[in-house]
């Protein structure tokens, strides 16, 4: 009995690992079909002849170079951007149960996390037009951080309430400075916490898709926006659009395998310490 | 918890409290100029007529744009649609993510491994992940319908008619969030306490009665936490929608409210009207900002 | 500093920097397609011939008319040359978001209007006036296979009743699929198509809909049971995807614009070259030519006017008509290079290119509200087209759909 369970465990487990990798698989072996075998039906699994060409489309588009460096500088410097405020946000509310204006940012946190961003997109655009700030990565580097800014002072809150409070206060006690005491005795403490945020958020900014789609033009353009352009232009081709996806996705693979047990880490904390 | 152990002399007190609203400055100056400014401005083009290219002269035309949107078929048509998305996307992400988070709380071999390939879709590339779904759902070569077409007559037109393209975004909503439940709810019974299911085991329960009676009881706040993230999401759900169904098709099909936003503002022109639009959905989330305060306190 | 200090200093210094720009410049705006490959393929050889330096910024078609709308309302002289489909036309019309050209295309030589058909010369017209060359002529024709019908015996149809019988033909021989038309997202192209060609119109002069007639009522069901000779993804097939799949599945016929031939050209596309034929859309009720295609103008606050200009006439002048059809772009519709032999070897539906006057051009509605009118028809259709509905009674309620739309153009 205990035996089937276990079995039939590892089936479902099985499937369900079937289910989550399939569409990845897809992908990557589409980026390397030769166009005919994309569209053959029945569908060629493994017995194609593996091509490049997808791949060599895709870098000798214009300015692909400068779209994948986009995306990992805005990525990097949002994402750095963001952990920082979001973790001195996270340190005022997890130590002060009272201070001026904390019930409003909690409040303002929650609003600008429910908040659809496409609300905010149209006087966005406005404003960007008028300062002359569309398709500019500073712009786009502070709206980036601006939304993932709710979900990493969540996450950082959590981390910051497990740092034991004595520390600090036999810090007090021997005379150092609350912010000597900030940046000695508790950044420390919070680096593994900070780390995990730090790769969640640079996925999310990664990915983000309707920010650029509206404010970047040629300059500033990201890898999720490329894609899209797939769909829009009149291309055809599903063989290139696989490649460049595998090019997007093949970086979070990495970031997943290699920091798995900081992600699980991390969310379960921000899960049950929220 | 760690709140509660804060008792120092009064003078500490106050260093420790201009500190704090010192620290919370950046994050008050993005939340400001993100969120604050823009929305009052989409308030402000809410009572005007302005449009992308300015056909029409700007003016102050009070609520119209309001009274247009409600008297439009299509913004009731789209709340419905959200509602479905939301409704049937949990319907199938509650009980997949209990589940599989049930097994991987079982601890058998493997499981680290299982996590981490379980937890690939929610991190992935949405636009990218959208696209290879399109493909994988087209009738004629996509994968999807050919496995399909082994098992029934007619596999389902799935991004062709109505029904089928709604739970065509079910289902790559629920591929992509599925593992987000099941991580939430995985770390949820970690900090269970063993003692009450070890308990009403002893006392006879089988294993149905314990998770029925003891672990799911306990599951409620961190499911709760779930569904108002999950609501929020499929609210703001985008990417999906633009790539899958080409921005809500086929016809209105799968246009939620927040696409009608979109396509009146950036597809019509009329961004008073998306403006409109965008404020009766900012208005329509209040119920959960107070959930989310109230559920998000309890630990 | 605060980020949003940082933010305007950093646009300060960018402002200051574009400001001590060399005032020889151009700055395109173009959509990635054949004709920005092609144009930009002509780049160096202005460059070498002007010393103008040409900048290019290229914005995918799904945002690239909203940017520059926006663009040239905030009057940020960003772009010189800028190019649009002509769907966008009444809207960039109605917004003055494109310079007219009309003295500067009647007083120049080089980009002889007279080579174009009367149809052709108008078709960047707006309200009397000329806001954008032609920079593609893309009329809806027929494709088919030519081995398909062949095999079959068939010929090729030059009426909507022949059109039916040869698609009913081809299902029934098993050979493959009758036909293809796009019934999904794109379904508006079809749909206009149908309703003009059997003798109806979307709405008559003073902007009333017209779509429930018996003549749009008759196309629409021609439209809807053309699907039963389609391939069973025919009700979601984008405009995209027909092409497609007619490219690489058994379909005996395609009503689509002519200019994916340039896809249908590549052996690595198709194993169908040279299997391909193409002919006029067989006639219905009325002769009428359903043409599509890209346009390229000056943008309303563009800073290097003459320069622009300078640059429209060297890329689209006569003279190098056939080396930018050579360059893969698709075809603009000059009488001149219609009956070159080296370009029809490529492209041998030039001739339908030349569309005689006894048909009646028809474009896309030249309504700046057209979108929201097109999204209205998009989502009555598919009911309509897979017979949830009546096609009578679906377009009675389209029509009603359209009235308040419409009455926002007339209220201008």
């Amino acid at each position: 009995m205990r035996r089937a369970g276990v079995l039939a465990s590892y089936l479902v487990l099985a499937l369900a690992a079937f289910v989550a990798l399939f569409p990845l698989f897809w992908t990557v072996s589409t980026s390397v079909k030769p166009r005919a075998d994309t569209f053959a039906m029945p569908p060629r699994f493994f017995d194609f002849a593996p091509t490049m060409k997808n791949y060599e489309a895709i870098f000798a588009t214009r300015g692909f170079a400068q779209i994948y460096l986009n995306t990992i500088t805005i990525t990097a410097a949002s994402t750095l951007l963001c952990v920082a405020v979001s973790t001195l946000a996270a340190y005022a509310l997890a130590r002060a149960p009272r201070f001026r204006g904390r019930r409003p940012l909690e409040v303002g946190l929650i609003l600008t996390r429910a908040v659809p961003t496409i609300v905010i997109m149209v006087p966005l655009f406005q404003i960007a037009s008028r300062l002359g700030l569309y398709d500019n990565h500073l712009m786009l580097i502070g709206m980036y951080a601006a939304v993932n800014i709710p979900f990493a002072t969540w996450l950082m809150t959590s981390f910051v309430g497990q740092v034991p409070l004595a520390l600090e206060e036999s810090a007090a006690v021997d005379g150092a400075s609350a912010a000597r005491i900030l940046w000695f005795v508790v950044l420390p403490l919070i680096l593994p916490g900070m780390a995990a945020t730090t790769i969640f958020v640079a996925l999310l900014t990664w990915n983000e898709f309707l920010i650029p789609v509206m404010l970047a033009g040629n300059s500033a353009r990201t890898l999720p926006v490329f894609i899209a352009g797939f769909i829009s232009a009149r291309n055809l081709d599903w063989g290139p659009m696989a490649a460049a996806s595998t090019l997007a996705i093949v970086p979070i693979a990495l970031v997943t395998v290699l920091a798995q047990r900081m992600l699980v880490g991390g969310l379960s904390t921000g899960a049950v310490k929220g | 918890m760690a709140k509660a152990g804060i008792r120092q002399a009064p003078s500490l007190e106050a260093g420790r409290r201009r500190l704090a609203a010192l620290l919370a400055l950046p994050a008050w100056a993005f939340l400001i100029a993100v969120f604050a400014l823009p929305i009052l401005g989409a308030v402000w083009l809410s009572f005007r007529n302005e449009t992308l290219g300015a056909f029409v002269p700007p003016r102050f035309v009070g609520l119209e744009n309001y009274r247009t949107a409600l008297a439009d078929p299509r913004f009731w048509e789209s709340i419905g649609t959200t509602l479905w998305l939301i409704v049937a996307g949990l319907a199938v992400q509650l009980p997949l993510g209990i589940g599989l988070a049930l097994l991987l709380h079982r601890n058998l071999r493997g499981t680290a491994l299982f996590r981490t390939v379980l937890i690939v879709p929610m991190l992935l590339t949405p636009v990218a992940v959208g696209l290879m779904w399109r493909f994988m759902l087209d009738t004629d070569f996509g994968i999807i319908n050919w496995a399909l077409g082994q098992l029934m007559e007619r596999p389902p037109n799935w991004l062709g008619a109505r029904w089928p393209a709604r739970f065509a975004v079910v289902i790559v909503d629920s591929w992509l969030s599925v593992p987000f439940v099941m991580l939430m709810v995985l770390a949820a019974l970690s900090s269970l306490p063993r003692g009450p299911a070890e308990a009403a085991a002893i006392d006879g329960a089988g294993p149905v009665q314990v998770f029925w009676f003891v672990t799911l009881p306990a599951l409620v706040p961190v499911i709760l936490v779930v569904v108002m993230i999950r609501v929020v999401d499929v609210v703001k759900l985008f990417d999906i929608l633009f790539i899958v169904t080409q921005r809500g098709g086929p016809g209105t099909a799968t246009q939620t409210l927040g696409l009608l936003t979109y396509n009146t503002g950036f597809i019509f022109f009329q961004i008073s009207r998306a403006a409109a639009l965008g404020v009766l959905l900012t208005l329509m989330l209040a119920p959960i900002y107070f959930l989310w305060r109230r559920v998000g306190r309890t630990p | 500093m605060t980020p949003a200090g940082r933010l305007l200093s950093a646009s300060a210094i960018g402002a200051l920097i574009a400001s001590g720009a060399l005032a020889q410049e151009l700055n395109l705006y173009l959509i990635p397609s054949p004709s920005s490959d092609a144009i930009q393929s002509f780049i160096p050889a202005f460059e070498a011939a002007t010393g103008i330096k040409v900048n290019v910024t290229e914005t995918p078609y799904g945002e690239a008319h909203q940017k520059l709308l926006l663009s040239v309302q905030l009057k940020q002289g960003q772009y010189d040359v800028a190019q649009f489909d002509n769907t966008f036309l009444a809207p960039y019309g109605a917004a003055g978001t494109m310079m007219p050209l009309d003295d500067r295309i009647a007083g120049s030589a080089a980009y002889d209007i007279a080579d174009f058909s009367e149809g052709l010369q108008d078709y960047g017209k707006y309200d009397g006036r000329t806001l954008g060359l032609v920079l593609s002529t893309e009329p809806m024709i027929l494709w088919y296979r030519s081995d398909i019908f062949d095999e079959l015996g068939l010929s090729v149809p030059a009426t909507w009743d022949e059109y039916r019988a040869a698609a009913q033909a081809i299902e029934e021989s098993g050979r493959g699929d009758g036909n293809i038309l796009g019934w999904g997202p794109n379904a508006s192209w079809w749909f206009m198509t149908f309703i003009w060609s059997f003798g109806g119109h979307l709405y008559d002069e003073d902007l009333n809909p017209q779509v429930n007639t018996p003549e749009a009522v008759a196309g629409v069901t021609f439209f809807k049971e053309m699907l039963q000779y389609g391939p069973e993804g025919g009700i979601s097939a984008s405009g995209d995807d027909v092409t497609n799949k007619f490219l690489s599945q058994d379909i005996g016929m395609m009503i689509q614009y002519s200019g994916y031939w340039g896809v249908a050209l590549e052996p690595e596309n198709t194993e169908f070259v040279g299997r391909i034929g193409t002919a006029k859309m067989p006639l219905g009720a009325v002769d009428i030519t359903h043409l599509a295609g890209w346009n390229i103008g000056i943008p309303a606050d563009a800073v290097n006017v003459d320069e622009a200009w300078r640059f429209l006439e060297f890329v689209l002048g006569k003279d190098n008509a056939a080396d930018y059809l050579k360059a893969g772009a698709a075809a603009i519709g000059r009488k001149s290079v219609l009956d070159n032999a080296e370009l029809l070897a490529i492209h041998p539906y030039l001739p339908l290119l030349d569309i005689p006057e006894s048909s009646r051009i028809e474009r896309y509605p030249q309504l700046r509200v057209w979108p929201e009118l097109e999204k209205a028809i998009l989502d009555a259709l598919p009911a309509i087209l897979n017979g949830e509905v009546e096609v009578q009674a679906g377009l009675d309620a389209l029509n009603e759909t359209m009235r308040p739309i419409l009455a926002q153009e007339r209220a201008n």
